[in-house]
């Protein structure tokens, strides 16, 4: 039986998904945190918000930021390009 | 649990874990004689590549890899097959690896064609294997193991499962007195302020620091301003979204020991411990410098799955995800993905890579090398061919 989400760092905000997991389903929170629910459906992978994130707030995967949230993102959501941004490096 | 294993002494004080012939061109218009020669003789191996002339900035880079290479501690005593006429001093190359007290016949193409070389490579390389089948393995420390780190055909599992695997065998084995490798530069942008912290001193913090740099802008001039979003497409598919992502999965590869010395490509170190040899992110580049800065194994994370090894240096494949492991079954030789896996812990993976090292220093093959192998080698190259 596969896990459902993996979570590297007590500080991470986000998971990674061990197996496609659906809209609706139940996430067993890890850490401290409450059961929730996925908002979407996410891809085997991807990453899924396992915290509310604000905008501009920094993604932490590993217990480092990989970038910000580029708008708010509820816990339960997927967390790929389309919210998330690499901080600029210039 | 062991602290020693069986290898074969080399007069330089290393300890190999194979115990090869290398039969090295130093210039591509040698290949074929120099695979001729190898194919023929058994413990012979060829080693080959597409370089040795057209290129000025890299050739003291090149030259000194291909005298690394040939002191590999997995390799007993070296042929060098040459044209003649080719940007690689030749003779300067075969002294460098004299040095460390290992055989080395040179051959020179030109003086009598391939013909001729074949036949002489092949009686030199008979002397030689006939040398080296004398040698028997010694009890050595586990503290002689140099052990590259590289991943490459990533996934969004590589970081998450192989490569922290990896990171718990460097630190194991460093635990136990010995050196790992950390390379591919490229993949270390936007982490040097966790590797910073872990440097030993300031000297090796400014030189990570330095080498990142060096890489971030090489990347930039490459890729333009989007270079912090410029991951594979792959990647991307696999969940993967910025390279900070990617480079901190990759950085987990290094475990999380003191990182005690930074050199360049190809570059031994005098150090033991987390050792970062600077160099692109191109697996078959990157192999043979780990194989010329004197790695005698390397371990190799992959998630979408590669076929790749190397002539002189067992690689042993580490596959991010289940589903890899199966599809690939005649190249992957760990399956990281178990971790994925109800009641799979890291420990459990973490003693079937200790054994998995064990073994394949003392003998045991390799998925790639039970594959038989090329002979061909990349170096890294990165100017215009005049």
């Amino acid at each position: 039986m596969k896990k459902q989400v993996l979570i590297m760092d007590p500080k991470d905000n986000v998971g990674i998904a061990v197996r496609e997991i659906g809209q609706g389903e139940r996430i067993q929170g890890e850490n401290g945190r409450e059961d929730f629910v996925a908002l979407e459906t996410v891809l085997c992978s991807h990453k899924i918000a396992v915290a509310d994130i604000a905008e501009k707030e920094p993604v932490i995967r590993y217990g480092e930021a990989i970038g910000y949230a580029t708008r708010r993102i509820r816990q339960g959501e997927w967390v790929h390009i389309h919210n998330l941004d690499a901080y600029d490096m210039m | 649990m062991k602290t020693t294993f069986m290898g074969y002494p080399r007069p330089d004080g290393g300890v190999g874990i194979r115990n090869y012939v290398a039969v090295i061109s130093t210039v591509s218009c040698a290949n074929l004689v120099a695979e001729r020669i190898a194919r023929e003789v058994e413990g012979a191996v060829a080693v080959c590549h597409g370089h040795g002339c057209g290129r000025r900035p890299e050739r003291e880079m090149h030259n000194r890899v291909l005298a690394g290479l040939g002191n590999n501690p997995n390799v007993y005593g070296v042929v060098l097959v040459s044209l003649g006429c080719e940007g690689t001093p030749a003779s300067r190359v075969a002294e460098e690896i004299r040095k460390s007290g290992r055989p080395v016949e040179l051959l020179t193409i030109q003086e009598g064609g391939s013909s001729q070389a074949v036949e002489k490579g092949i009686q030199a390389a008979r002397r030689l294997t006939a040398q080296a089948g004398l040698l028997e393995r010694i009890e050595a420390p586990l503290s002689a193991l140099t052990l590259g780190m590289e991943c490459g055909g990533s996934d969004a599992f590589s970081g998450v499962t192989a490569n922290p695997a990896i990171g718990d065998l460097a630190d194991w084995l460093i635990g136990q007195g010995g050196t790992a490798v950390l390379t591919e530069t490229t993949e270390l942008i936007g982490t040097t302020g966790i590797l910073g912290r872990r440097a030993k001193n300031e000297a090796v913090r400014k030189r990570i620091l330095e080498v990142v740099e060096d890489a971030h802008q090489n990347t930039l001039l490459c890729l333009g301003e989007n270079a912090a979003r410029a991951i594979a497409p792959g990647n991307m598919d696999g969940g993967m979204s910025t390279i900070q992502e990617k480079a901190l999965g990759c950085v987990r590869k290094g475990g999380s020991s003191t990182i005690t010395d930074v050199v360049d490509y190809g570059q031994p170190s005098d150090q033991k411990g987390l050792v970062i040899m600077d160099g692109p992110g191109y697996d078959a580049e990157s192999l043979t410098g780990l194989a010329a800065m004197g790695c005698q194994i390397i371990f190799f994370s992959t998630g979408r799955g590669t076929p790749l090894g190397f002539p002189i240096v067992p690689v042993v494949k580490v596959a991010s995800n289940s589903a890899l492991y199966r599809r690939m079954p005649s190249d992957m030789d760990v399956d990281a993905g178990q971790v994925l896996e109800d009641g799979r812990s890291f420990r459990d993976l973490g003693e079937e890579m200790v054994q998995r090292l064990l073994a394949t220093a003392e003998g045991a093959p390799t998925k790639s090398e039970e594959n038989g192998q090329t002979s061909y080698v990349c170096l890294w190259s990165y100017s215009k061919s005049i």
